[in-house]
């Protein structure tokens, strides 16, 4: 049964420009027909570049913001039509170090929240004990938020999407610009929840996050999706292939262009490192032989170029995003 | 609503309201100066009765300058501290909470109110401690009572600022200019007799002239129960308002889009 179900689900935003003589508004369209549908108990992963829709998308679904038209029904109910009756039912965390009363405590902030949120006023400050302890901010509990680390504040934001015990949970890129120690204790809370049952829906812009923690995925790229499914659903849509890293003395940007003009190449970007540089390059091959052979005849005819080391890899999600997204592919939804 | 339901909504309401305050007293130089603001306007009102013909009561001077701050703390407080919630990233939790937006606004605006209430207070014991404002014990219960139906009454008109402030990016600038108005026809810095007739039937509009007729009344000694009332009534009449328009304002944003709440 889906927990989540969008049908055909559009936003427009009015623009507004100019001064006070000289006033200007244009329609800027920012989903365009979404189409999602997310099982109970499952955690979804929303991908896409900035501007893409993923927030958008989020708002709404938490009720912040209306759509323009279509549907969005959370366990069968209109957010649009009943958005009261839905804000008990879900949580959300959004990234970043914002949404506390930071002068106060997080013990204060929580209860405060517990009572928005219509606890009974009984079980209030057991709740509030129990997410400390699961955050592990128990100890810093009577220190005041500005205090806090990001990644502590993220993990209260976590804490707080679970003051009502939501079956729906919203994490809008919960791990942006944490350090790595504390991402990787988010994603553990995170795949804590998704085995506590929750249906979780996760936008992050970390390739490897998504493919560790989501059971299905969806790209998102102005506004509509270009493919959903799991991982390998994603990397055949995207008809990606091996994936090869070379590092050359010699190569300028010139090269990538001749690599990206060859069939069998979807992508190649170039780094420069302090005495060498870092060719990635992704392609629709399915040999690892012929991968080579194809790159190293591109290379061969140009004598500037010392190949040092070449190396081959699968796919990753990441190398199937980059090519969705690179070539705007609206793949068919599996 | 049944009477659980209504001990619940009350206290849910108190705890958030000493949240709020606890939250809007954390910082103290505010706070300070939130308090020794109206002094500043009671030395004023002070020197004009020193300088003038002195047949006013210098005690319903330094009420109504106890006023003019709690009119100020509410003209500000109530539209910076909505302004705070939207850059401290609070605003959205509470538009998206179960509760109705205006329950959850009216605590923040009550604890404004109560903020203006404390500063009322400073400023009447600046005047006895150094004006000659004579106390008498007897009738300081009675302005209590004023003071807390006053400060509840101010709440509900501090709804109204805080739709402007959560509709409205740039508030402020449309609130201050109508403080000086404000303080003028609301009979707190003179009574309303003394107004220019046309003014005066728009001061029975605002809870604060009900409240001040009533503050000074009590003050006196006399009865203070009718302008009570009124100051509760008009004070009912801004809570639903209020409630209404802040409703109406997080439903626009909702539908416009507009990001007038992040």
């Amino acid at each position: 049964m889906s927990a989540i179900s969008i049908e055909n689900l559009h936003r427009n935003f009015k623009r507004r420009n100019g001064g006070l003589f000289r006033k200007s508004s244009r329609e800027v369209c920012a989903l365009r027909g979404i189409n999602l549908e997310i099982e109970q108990g499952s955690l979804f992963g929303l991908l896409g570049p900035n501007g893409a829709g993923k927030t958008t998308t989020v708002k709404i679904l938490t009720t912040l913001l209306l759509p323009s038209s279509g549907s969005v029904r959370i366990h069968g109910i209109d957010v649009a039509a009943d958005p009261r009756q839905i804000r008990g039912q879900i949580g959300y965390a959004f990234g970043g170090d914002k949404g506390f009363y930071d002068r106060l405590s997080a013990r204060d902030n929580l209860l405060f929240f517990a009572d928005l949120y219509q606890l009974p006023l009984r079980d209030q400050r057991r709740r509030v004990d129990e997410l400390l302890e699961l955050v592990s901010l128990a100890e810093r509990q009577a220190d005041r938020v500005e205090t806090y680390s990001r990644g502590m504040k993220q993990r209260l934001h976590i804490a707080r999407s679970l003051l009502h015990n939501p079956s729906v949970i919203f994490l809008d890129e919960p791990t942006n610009g944490l350090d790595p120690v504390a991402a990787r204790t988010i994603r553990a809370a995170v795949s804590q929840l998704r085995e506590a049952g929750k249906t979780i829906l996760l936008t992050t812009h970390y390739m490897f996050e998504a493919e560790e923690l989501c059971d299905r995925l969806a790209v998102i790229d102005h506004g509509q999706i270009l493919v959903e499914g799991t991982a390998r659903d994603l990397a055949t849509a995207a008809q990606s292939g091996i994936a090869a890293r070379i590092e050359t003395r010699g190569s300028n940007l010139a090269l990538c262009e001749a690599l990206t003009q060859l069939p069998a190449v979807i992508d190649a970007s170039l780094e420069f490192l302090s005495d060498r540089e870092l060719l990635t390059i992704r392609t629709s091959l399915t040999s690892s032989e012929e991968a080579e052979e194809v790159i190293k005849k591109c290379l061969e005819n140009r004598e500037e170029i010392t190949l040092l080391h070449i190396s081959l890899r699968e796919p990753t999600l990441e190398d199937s995003y980059i090519t969705l997204v690179s070539q705007g592919n609206i793949g068919t939804p599996v | 609503m049944n009477a659980i339901g209504a001990l619940r909504g009350i206290t849910s309401f108190l705890t958030a309201t000493w949240f709020h305050m606890h939250d809007l007293t954390r910082d103290r130089s505010d706070f300070a100066l939130n308090l020794i603001n109206p002094l500043f306007y009671a030395c004023i009102a002070y020197l004009l009765h020193a300088a003038g013909d002195g047949k006013r009561n210098l005690a319903d001077l330094i009420i109504g300058a106890g006023l003019m701050g709690m009119w100020s703390s509410i003209m500000f407080g109530a539209g910076t501290v909505i302004k705070m919630q939207r850059l401290q990233g609070t605003l959205e939790f509470l538009l998206g909470s179960p509760k109705r937006f205006s329950s959850v606004v009216a605590p923040i605006t009550t604890a404004v109110s109560l903020l203006g209430a404390a500063s009322m207070l400073v400023t009447y014991l600046w005047g006895v401690a150094f004006m000659d404002v004579r106390i008498v014990l007897e009738r300081i219960p009675g302005m209590l009572f004023v003071v807390t139906v006053l400060t509840v009454a101010m709440g509900a008109f501090g709804l109204l600022v805080a739709a402007l402030f959560v509709q409205a990016r740039r508030a402020e600038s449309m609130a201050s200019p109508m403080i000086a108005p404000l303080w003028m026809v609301s009979g707190i810095m003179v009574p309303v007799t003394d107004l220019v007739e046309q003014l005066r039937p728009v001061s029975r509009f605002l809870p604060t002239s009900w409240g001040a007729e009533a503050l000074r009344a009590a003050n006196a000694g006399s009865s203070f129960l009718p302008a009570l009332g009124w100051c509760a009534i008009t004070g009912s009449v801004y809570l639903l308002a209020g409630s209404w328009l802040v409703n109406l304002v997080a439903k626009r944003s909702r539908h416009n889009g507009e990001l007038n709440l992040w």
